[in-house]
């Protein structure tokens, strides 16, 4: 059941009235039953799989509580290490072999094909379960948070469960920690009408981010990296430009829906996403980008592995080690291990020419404070960023490489022709002057989010009019120009014959 | 408390607003049949229990018989419930819709549309006949025949034309914003084709299912009181004669099996021959201009009263609209006249 579906649009009302109706000491029963029906719409058989990650994860917390009481402090620590060793192994063991299995095959083939040794690939036909990679991490981040103690382990099996698949945030995120979401399950949430305005208002903006902006910009990369080929350098420019804010857009809705739904409901969520265009370095972008998984790997992946406190050399492998792990993560393909290893590369080389960087400002008396100065750094900061999203939406690295090239125009094809640019990109005037306004207004909307201006406060200070005026053009606009529904093809409608 | 109610209330109204103008935003969004003439929609303009005729069928009814001609000759109210390549089936749940706003003296149902083996051509000719159509009983009882092997989502979307035009907001045109329901159904156009119009061919058989929806539509009109009648507009050979014949051919054999069930049927190329002038009354080659549907209506006319006493209602100021709608589509005319432009790709 995605967000942008009509079954949700039924789906979430339905379990806000159960919700609000129900008495306290029951709900967290009936979130769990609309969670995993909410997660069975797409295969009721992966369901079990969830459950097995939430069972091991749940052992895990209560053997770690059982492994806390022993005395003797060897035994202690060991039972400890072997708890978490286990619970990690186990889940991991199954996000590999749902999610990298083929990938590990084909790989292994593929070397064994360059050192001339020939080998099937196995058959393996297997779907991924959808979120896996969400669940699993949010499942994991509890073992450790009660191995730190930063948790108590819980001991009801079935609020546990809804923590893990706790449906607003269940297949794409924010990844939550135990710490946050879990003890919130306990709270006794009452209808707050300020509360559940606000989580519409921001579900609202998640809609219009994903079926007017995503769903257009989405048209027109797609009509040109699909046909990267047959395409000029400028288009792809553009192309790859767009795609920066379809991906923004993309995330960032499902994330603004889930924290939005939640918050209809009483549960605060992580913020995601905080206006990542406006980084001025690329750890900047980090901090702003898909906040909840960058400081999953921080806690639970750099943090372990040494951070900042071995030593610059040993933080720059670990940063690599992140990044690259990061790319893996979203999604099985060496063109993604690529794209997290253009990442941790750009931070590494960054943090190793900052000396030289700030010689360079010095002595030309550069205030790296003005304006001026943070537009240049958003601007190269954007421009990298961008550059490894070619290897994100590219359907491999080699076409990746491919199009760079043409965007730099050293692939001795023509860089611009005059001619319908607008039309190559499956857009119509009406749809790109749309597209302008719409991609002004996600501009307009960062920018107070960055001065710290909170647009939903002001909205709601405003008089009735005003304020109810925002609320349907909003829900309109998103009704009118969003794609979504059978579609219309005027052409149907012309008498042909007769 | 008294918070909690000031809340309901501001949810209520807002929830109002919403509907009202989401009504009115579906309404300009919505794709009009036959343009200007927004098909079947308008039927909901005229007064109920207005109506003395009610016509329906495909494009060669909403070309040849024009209901205004009808006011102005005779005082007889009529509508064409028309719309393209509508079904006998299509015809059924129209007729139906009809009755629960007008009891018509006498229905009237074109003939052409009669050959198709099937309850509905394609989906753009489903949604052409209905959804100018109201949401109520007969929309729903529709959609579970027509579209019974259809997912829940489709059928919503007959529900809510809103979920398949909302995309219109590209290509709106004048007449989204200006219908003009005093046409009665019917379609203006002045522009001029010869078609060959060949001897009339031997019978051919009329599809089961045509057959089926056809008895249906007598029961309905039984059961409320009005009298059923059908009609065959001229048309020429559009493609081949083979094609024609066929067709045609549906026209002759239904002359016989109506005339054994005393159903009145004008067949107007074989009853009045000479009525039409194939040189000067088509707008292409199977379908009527507007100075051919004037002299097929006047005519019909004519038989509509000897078929059942119509009152004259011209005198009537109950009526007045009707007069003043006259007015407008004399006015139209006018100018079509001068200055004639071709509907062909606006249905």
């Amino acid at each position: 059941m995605l967000f942008n579906s009509l079954e949700f649009l039924l789906f979430f009302p339905a379990v806000c009235l159960g919700y609000y109706v129900i008495p306290h000491r029951f709900r967290y029963l009936f979130l769990l039953a609309c969670s995993y029906f909410f997660y069975m719409c797409w295969n009721p058989q992966y369901a079990l799989l969830m459950l097995t990650s939430t069972a091991i994860t749940y052992a895990s917390g209560l053997l770690l509580a059982r492994a806390n009481a022993i005395r003797e402090e060897r035994r202690r620590l060991r039972a400890r290490k072997w708890c978490v060793a286990v619970s990690f192994v186990s889940n991991l063991a199954i996000l590999f072999f749902f999610k990298y299995f083929q990938f590990a095959a084909d790989t292994v083939i593929r070397v064994l094909h360059m050192i001339q040794i020939e080998a099937q690939p196995p058959a393996f036909d297997v779907i991924l379960p959808v979120g896996i990679s969400f669940y699993t991490f949010q499942a994991l981040s509890y073992t450790v948070d009660v191995y730190r103690g930063e948790i108590y382990a819980e001991k009801n099996f079935l609020k546990y469960a809804l923590f893990v698949s706790f449906f607003p945030q269940l297949v794409a995120g924010p990844i939550e920690r135990s710490k946050n979401l879990l003890i919130q399950i306990n709270e006794r949430h009452r209808f707050d009408f300020a509360r559940v305005r606000d989580g519409l208002l921001l579900m609202l903006y998640g809609f219009f981010q994903k079926v007017v902006l995503a769903e257009y910009l989405g048209m027109a990369v797609d009509g040109i990296y699909n046909t990267y080929a047959e395409r000029t350098g400028f288009q792809l420019l553009v192309a790859t430009v767009l795609f920066a804010f379809q991906i923004y857009c993309d995330f960032g809705s499902y994330s603004n829906i889930a924290i939005g739904a939640a918050r209809v409901m009483g549960f605060r969520l992580m913020e995601n996403f905080n206006t990542p265009y406006f980084a001025v370095s690329v750890s900047d972008f980090w901090r702003r980008w898909h906040i909840s998984l960058s400081t999953w790997f921080r806690d639970y992946l750099y943090i372990p592995l040494g951070g900042n406190r071995k030593g610059r050399v040993r933080k720059w492998f670990n940063l690599m080690v992140v990044f690259v792990t990061s790319g893996l993560w979203h999604g099985a393909s060496w063109h993604f291990v690529f794209w997290g290893f253009l990442n941790g590369a750009y931070q590494v080389i960054g943090e190793w020419l900052r000396p030289l960087r700030r010689e360079i400002n010095r002595v030309f008396g550069v205030d790296e404070s003005a304006f001026s100065h943070r537009l240049l750094r958003a601007l190269l900061t954007f421009a990298l960023i961008d550059i490894s999203w070619i290897f994100f939406r590219a359907s491999g690295g080699r076409d990746g490489v491919q199009i760079l090239l043409r965007i730099l125009g050293l692939a001795g094809t023509r860089w611009f022709t005059w001619g319908d640019n607008l039309a190559a990109m499956g857009l119509t005037r009406n749809t790109a002057e749309l597209l302008a306004v719409s991609l002004l207004i996600l501009f307009v909307v960062d920018l107070c989010r960055y001065r710290g201006l909170r647009l939903t406060e002001w909205i709601v200070r405003q008089g009735l009019w005003f304020r109810w005026l925002v609320y349907f053009a909003g829900i309109f606009g998103i009704l009118i120009f969003g794609v979504y529904g059978p579609g219309y093809d005027a052409s149907q409608f012309i008498y042909f014959q007769f | 408390m008294k918070k909690t109610i000031k809340w309901l209330a501001a949810i209520a109204v807002f929830l109002l607003v919403g509907v009202l103008l989401f009504g009115e935003i579906s309404e300009v969004l919505r794709r009009k049949s036959g343009a200007e003439s927004d098909m079947v929609h308008s039927f909901y303009e005229i007064e109920e229990d207005t109506l003395d005729v009610l016509f329906l069928g495909s494009s060669h009814l909403y070309y040849g018989v024009q209901p205004n001609v009808l006011w102005r000759d005779y005082g007889i109210t009529s509508y064409d419930m028309g719309s393209s390549e509508q079904t006998a089936a299509t015809s059924y749940f129209l007729l139906k819709e009809a009755f629960t706003r007008q009891k018509p003296k006498i229905v009237v149902l074109e003939s052409y549309y009669l050959w198709y083996n099937g309850l509905y051509n394609s989906e753009a000719r489903l949604r052409q006949a209905f959804d100018g159509m109201r949401f109520g009983k007969t929309k729903l009882e529709m959609i579970d025949t027509m579209l019974a092997d259809q997912g829940l989502k489709t059928k919503l979307t007959y529900c809510l034309p809103f979920v398949k035009y909302h995309g219109r907001w590209e290509s709106l045109e004048d007449y989204d914003f200006h219908t003009k329901p005093y046409l009665k159904g019917a379609r203006i156009d002045y522009t001029v084709a010869v078609p060959e119009q060949p001897e009339l061919p031997a019978a051919s058989g009329i599809p089961e299912i045509s057959l089926t929806w056809l008895g249906k539509i007598q029961e309905l009109c039984e059961a409320n009181g009005a009298k059923f009648a059908m009609l065959a507009v001229p048309y020429g050979v559009e493609t081949d004669r083979e094609r024609y014949d066929r067709r045609q051919g549906i026209n002759v054999a239904l002359e016989e099996l109506l005339a054994e069930e005393g159903v009145p049927f004008f067949f107007c190329q074989k009853n009045e021959p000479d009525l039409i002038d194939p040189a000067t009354d088509y707008r292409d080659k199977t379908h009527l201009n507007t100075a051919g549907a004037e002299k097929l209506t006047a005519r019909l006319g004519a038989w509509l009263e000897e078929l059942c006493p119509l009152p004259d209602h011209r005198e009537d100021p109950a009526y007045a609209q009707w007069e003043e709608d006259l007015a407008l589509y004399e006015a139209d005319t006018a100018a079509q006249r001068e200055h004639p432009e071709s509907t062909a790709d606006v249905i």
